[in-house]
């Protein structure tokens, strides 16, 4: 049938219209803009490290006498360390670390976080009371402080670190979710499907999960800024990365006996850590922006 | 009683809400009765308590809800005493419903095709026989059978449309077609169409009306609106303040009406001709300390001393017709 077929050709034609709709509230904050640039570029940074970097081998423990404390210049641009390895190549190599930790740690989250939120929201009980009453101590402690207390009961190394942070952060995600379970379960396609026979699981997983994604990827994209920066903070506390991975907040905590003089060895990891918790900030609100207009129009109906 | 044993059998169901104000006797011991492929349509006005019925028969009441006594028979099972689980295998196959209002009643965030597909492979997806992605074209076909018998425009394009992008009468016929799809004994329609265009409400309703006639199913319409009831059924059950006052077969209840209230309801109709209606005075009583006997007797143009003592009961005043008021003591006395 030549009509259904320009139909769904018409159809395919709106669903693109639709994205670059949202693409071009996207683009009129320059900030998002920003945001989006500065995150490119990180990641595309962290995925090809050994081949832009200037010296790869500088990441691990490589030791050069003849080339210490070499301020900025041309051939090593952000120069080099007490053991003479370059800066530029150990930030490099230290944004494959912050962004596989911060998507390892948010990926926890989320897994464990989620379905307690919709579990809690959707059923009442004396169980989903547990699970928010829990979540609240959780979320009493400052993060920092529960991190501290995880990793220094466990070995301080990388994945630990990784382990301590998701062990603090799942329960910002259970909050979120649950008050927008709340909301939702009161909308009448929830009942409408209970209608026709959807289960309990069915109605959250299926039903209501995919209503609130839009709120909980705002938050992820936000979330990343942040726990970069308590790993690096752990990190500069001797609890995270340890020497010579080329962390940023390792480096930092290398680099701080040398200041003033040596500024160079803490500054540039700093301004790595300051750029990247800022570009996943501004992105993190121009999705908001996107989202917030989408879900008006959803709701609205027309 | 009927020879032939009714598909759905509401026996003195009561119900309660539990308030802050206290308890709320929201349904005061109704009768009602469907046989198979009848339709019948319950009518009174807002918040006489027809929507609670309607969700105590799919089992959907509020937490706060409490049924005090009764049995809801359906097909000879008293639904009361199933399980939650097993409640919820009987909605979607045997008990469906089709909701009030198209724009809220679909999840925005799936297209059309995506819901019906749901709602048949929920049960047999994933079957043993049947390979996942064979079960879905399977679907996909009978989405699209369905979609044409409720007879949306371009049912294989709509397959890939959201919600918001019908309109408000495609997304009425999208939610009758979620609730035939799986072929139900029983559909409840909850003020259907209330919420579109009155010209569009009555084709939709005419074509509903056609539809579950031709397939044998049994209606249950919930409406404030005796011409919808009129349009689409055989019986009509006069709700109020929770109980039931008449029940009368459709034609002969707009001919003559025996209950004071169903007088009033039917006064109340605006017509082209003459003068608006006059309406009831008053308005529906408080549930949580009702009228003693009759519910209706505050408002009542006939009251008289019996009916603050004595609660009418429903009584066969004339065949396959009854009524719960003093006024008509029945044919015995």
């Amino acid at each position: 049938m030549a009509g259904v077929a320009t139909m769904t050709r018409h159809l395919g034609a709106t669903r693109r219209e639709e994205w670059r709709r949202a693409w071009h509230r996207f683009r009129a904050s320059t900030l998002s803009l920003v945001g989006l640039g500065i995150i490119l570029l990180m990641a595309g940074a962290a995925a090809l490290a050994p081949l832009i970097a200037p010296h790869p081998d500088h990441a691990g423990a490589f030791v050069d006498f003849t080339h210490t404390f070499r301020p900025p210049s041309r051939a090593y641009l952000f120069g080099t360390d007490d053991i003479g390895r370059d800066i530029l190549s150990r930030v490099i190599f230290g944004a494959r670390i912050s962004l596989s930790i911060g998507s390892v740690v948010l990926a926890i989250a989320l897994l464990i976080g989620v379905p307690l939120g919709l579990i809690a929201g959707y059923w009442t009980g004396w169980w989903s009371s547990l699970i928010m009453r829990v979540t609240d101590v959780f979320l009493a402690i400052p993060s920092i402080v529960l991190a501290l207390a995880v990793t220094a009961v466990l070995k301080p190394n990388l994945t630990n670190a990784m382990i301590a942070i998701a062990f603090t952060w799942w329960p910002w995600y259970t909050r979120l979710v649950y008050g927008e379970v709340l909301s939702v379960k009161q909308e009448v396609f929830v009942e409408a499907s209970r209608s026709v026979g959807a289960s309990p699981w069915r109605v959250t997983f299926r039903e209501i999960l995919p209503n609130i994604w839009s709120p909980v990827i705002v938050k992820l994209t936000l979330d990343m800024g942040f726990v970069i920066l308590v790993e690096t903070g752990l990190s500069f506390l001797g609890l995270g990365a340890q020497p010579p991975t080329p962390a940023w907040g390792t480096m930092i905590a290398e680099g701080r006996i040398y200041l003033p003089g040596n500024w160079w060895l803490a500054t540039f990891p700093g301004l790595a850590i300051f750029v990247t918790v800022l570009g996943f900030n501004l992105l993190g609100d121009g999705l908001r922006d996107v989202f917030d207009v989408q879900i008006e129009q959803w709701r609205g109906g027309a | 009683m009927r020879p032939v044993e009714p598909l759905l059998a509401v026996r003195n169901l009561t119900i309660d809400f539990h308030l802050f104000e206290g308890r709320a006797q929201v349904i005061n011991g109704i009768d009602l009765e469907i046989a198979r492929g009848e339709s019948v349509a319950l009518v009174g006005e807002t918040g006489c308590g027809k929507s609670v019925t309607a969700k105590a028969i799919l089992g959907l009441l509020p937490p706060n809800a409490e049924v005090v006594s009764g049995r809801i028979l359906f097909a000879g099972r008293d639904l009361l005493t199933l399980s939650p689980g097993e409640f919820q295998q009987l909605r979607g196959r045997r008990i469906a419903m089709i909701f009030q209002d198209p724009s809220t009643a679909l999840n925005p965030v799936f297209t059309v095709g995506e819901q019906l597909q749901d709602v048949l492979l929920q049960r047999d997806g994933g079957g043993r026989t049947w390979s996942r992605t064979r079960a879905r074209r399977a679907a996909r076909g009978r989405c699209v059978e369905m979609l044409r018998v409720v007879r949306l425009p371009d049912p294989e394009g709509s397959l890939a449309r959201y919600p918001a992008e019908l309109s408000g009468g495609m997304r009425q016929r999208v939610l009758i077609a979620l609730a035939l799809i799986q072929n139900p004994e029983l559909v409840i329609a909850d003020e259907p169409g209330t919420a579109l265009d009155v010209s569009i409400q009555d084709q939709i309703l005419l074509e509903l009306r056609d539809l579950v006639r031709t397939r044998g199913t049994s209606m249950l319409y919930i409406t404030h609106n005796l011409g919808v009831a009129r349009m689409v059924s055989d019986r009509i059950y006069v709700m109020y303040a929770g109980e039931i006052a008449e029940i009368a077969p459709t034609q002969r209840l707009f001919t003559g009406q025996l209950h004071p209230y169903a007088q009033g309801l039917l006064a109340a109709i605006p017509r082209l001709t003459g003068t608006i209606g006059e309406g009831i005075e008053g308005r529906i009583p408080d549930y949580v300390t009702p009228p003693p006997a009759c519910r209706f007797e505050p408002r009542c143009p006939f009251r008289m001393a019996v009916c603050r003592e004595v609660r009418p009961l429903l009584i066969e005043a004339e065949p396959d017709r009854s009524v719960a008021c003093h006024l008509h003591p029945g044919p015995k006395t």
